[in-house]
């Protein structure tokens, strides 16, 4: 087997200490405990409860795009990813027996990461160990949340374990619990947005074809006429097939095991392999595209699937969930440590549900693609994909992998350029690029840490107090002359404050230690603009 | 008898094609014309200027019996 699940034992009740806590988490998914691990970079303390006596089962959310894998790297974990992940950059789309178009996904040059598959399982164990490490974290498995009173200064739990119940006072708490969470569904909060009918039959399957690795497309194949098939290949010879279903068709019954192998023979007789494989887990799966009106709400924030939920189809769901973590937990420490006034949380919602929004809406024209709900969708793409055999159609269609990171473009954080000079990219908001610090062996990201960071290029640096406030500054200095100077349009005396998160939060021609001092209490405190 | 005031500047639907088009639905069977034609409309529009195909859609519409 790919993985070995061990049981987790229960921390009993008694031996509970809820005073150490400064922020619970519900959920020990990866997204709870890469917001746990990412709060712990601040020096926060977290107790992470979780429903389950071991690590989620299946390969579950298998592909994370570059931005995941930076973060990782920040979170101390994305060496141990890499070391057993496949990375991928092709993808290739069929229809009926032929191929009718391919991708290429390689990654800008300066960048380290491209996009990376590894199991749920894997994640989870990573992040596990490395939150452990830190000692500044409790994780409780058999921890079930079975009831929350958000208060205004405190969120009290009712948990229960096997070993007998207890209560739980949160200072602030963290919903990462899941679509069907507890946290969510105790405070009244619906979701909004569409949830699709059409499903798909999920196949984790171990098999040792050495095909190379990418995202494989089928619409129409001849044993499932009208439907898709999405191919996806994972870490320790694993492929992950997911059927659709017709739409007569019982999830039940189709899920019997000769239904499944039955499937996955025809898949693998129009492939042309020989079908030696191992059926290791089926489940079924329905599109939803739906999102919280808001992610905090008092003392409570949602993050990953408790917060949104995104189709499959792209690989963003929980590399959405990777951004919210990484988005929380500098605020949320921040807040935790009295540096910064609560409405700075209100910019987490603002800002990856904007994000959120954007990729719904991206994603929904993928989905609607890909699953037809109705006739006149099935028609034009049945006339797209057969023309495709031979014209090049589906090369400006649908393609939600070559869409650049979400820009922040709106955020209350962000201090406008005073200067008109400089280009789009980098603009407040985006995400700074990462680059090799030449001649150094070493890169941007690697020197960005878990505070704000202001990037000078040349040698004339702002007479900036970096321990004037509370928001110890680190100043690094770049030459203009470099991959970074090109990657930031860098003039001498160019300079791009950067927030924990990595996104440029301000930029200047040539600043004074004023001007730098303003954007960092806007960025990092919010309090002089909008939100007040 | 009433006397059309077509617009005598609008695009001309050439006897030609109104031939050519009328042969190939006749050639194509029954059963796959809705596909052919949805075909034929992406290969027209494909190489349009951007807004044609809405504006289009917009004016056939206009013309579908009540």
């Amino acid at each position: 087997m790919y993985f070995t699940w061990q049981d987790m034992p229960c921390t009993p009740p008694a031996e509970t200490d809820s005073a150490l806590a400064e922020v619970v988490i519900v959920g020990a998914g990866p997204i709870g405990l890469a917001t746990a691990l990412g709060l712990a970079r601040h020096g926060v303390r977290t107790v992470v409860l979780e429903a389950r006596n071991t690590i989620s089962q299946g390969s579950r959310a298998l592909a994370m795009n570059r931005r995941s894998m930076q973060i990782l790297d920040q979170l101390g974990v994305g060496g141990r990813v890499l070391d057993n992940a496949l990375t991928w950059s092709a993808g290739w789309t069929f229809y009926d027996r032929q191929q009718v178009h391919s991708m290429e996904i390689a990654p800008p040059p300066s960048e380290k990461h491209g996009q990376t598959n590894l199991q749920q399982c894997w994640m989870e164990q990573f992040l596990l160990d490395a939150l452990l490490a830190t000692g500044l974290s409790e994780v409780r498995y058999q921890h079930r949340v079975t009831h929350l009173d958000a208060e205004d200064d405190a969120v009290t739990l009712a948990v229960s374990t096997p070993m007998g119940d207890y209560t739980l006072d949160a200072p602030w708490l963290v919903a990462a619990d899941g679509p069907r969470g507890m946290a969510r569904r105790c405070m009244g909060i619906d979701y909004e947005g569409t949830s699709y009918s059409q499903r798909f039959v999920i196949n984790d399957i171990l098999c040792k074809e050495p095909l190379p690795a990418g995202r494989r497309l089928f619409f129409s194949p001849p044993y499932l006429p009208g439907k898709t098939v999405l191919m996806h290949k994972a870490p320790f010879d694993m492929w992950r097939l997911d059927f659709q279903l017709m739409d007569d068709q019982d999830a039940e019954v189709e899920m019997q095991p000769e239904r499944v192998h039955a499937r996955i023979r025809a898949h693998f007789e129009l492939m042309g392999i020989a079908p030696n494989y191992e059926l290791v887990l089926t489940s079924v799966y329905k599109a939803n595209a739906v999102s919280l009106p808001t992610y905090n709400t008092g003392r409570v924030l949602f993050a990953g699937d408790a917060a949104h939920q995104v189709p499959i189809f792209g690989g963003r769901g929980v590399n959405h969930g990777y951004e919210d973590a990484h988005n929380l937990a500098w605020k949320l420490a921040r807040v935790v440590k009295g540096e910064a006034s609560p409405q700075l949380l209100d910019s987490y919602t603002q800002e990856r549900r904007s994000a959120l929004l954007a990729t719904l809406a991206e994603l929904t024209r993928t989905t609607i693609f890909i699953t037809t709900p109705s006739a006149g969708l099935a028609l034009v793409r049945e006339a797209v994909l057969s023309l495709s055999i031979t014209e090049n159609f589906l090369g400006d269609l649908f393609d939600p992998y070559a869409t650049p990171p979400h820009e922040c473009t709106d955020s209350p954080l962000n201090t406008q350029d005073a200067h008109g000079d400089f280009p789009p990219a980098c603009r407040p908001g985006a995400l700074a690029p990462d680059a090799e610090l030449d001649p150094i062996d070493e890169r941007l990201y690697d020197r960005l840490g878990p505070h704000f960071t202001l990037i000078v290029f040349g040698d004339t640096v702002p007479p900036v107090d970096a321990e004037s406030t509370d928001d110890p500054l680190r100043i690094l200095t770049l030459p203009v002359d470099s991959t970074a100077g090109r990657l930031f349009a860098a003039r001498p005396g160019t300079c791009y404050l950067i927030r924990p998160d990595n996104r440029v939060a301000a930029r200047w021609r040539h600043a004074t230690a004023g001007q730098v001092n303003a954007a960092l209490d806007v960025a990092a405190c919010a309090q002089s603009k909008e939100m007040q | 008898m009433n006397t059309p005031t077509h617009d005598r500047n609008a695009a001309a639907f050439a006897e030609s094609d109104f031939i050519d088009l009328a042969a190939a639905i006749d050639q194509v069977p029954a059963t796959h014309r809705e596909l052919f034609l949805t075909k034929l409309v992406i290969l027209l529009a494909a190489g349009a200027p951007p807004g044609t195909l809405s504006e289009r859609i917009e004016r056939a519409r206009k013309h579908l019996p009540a």
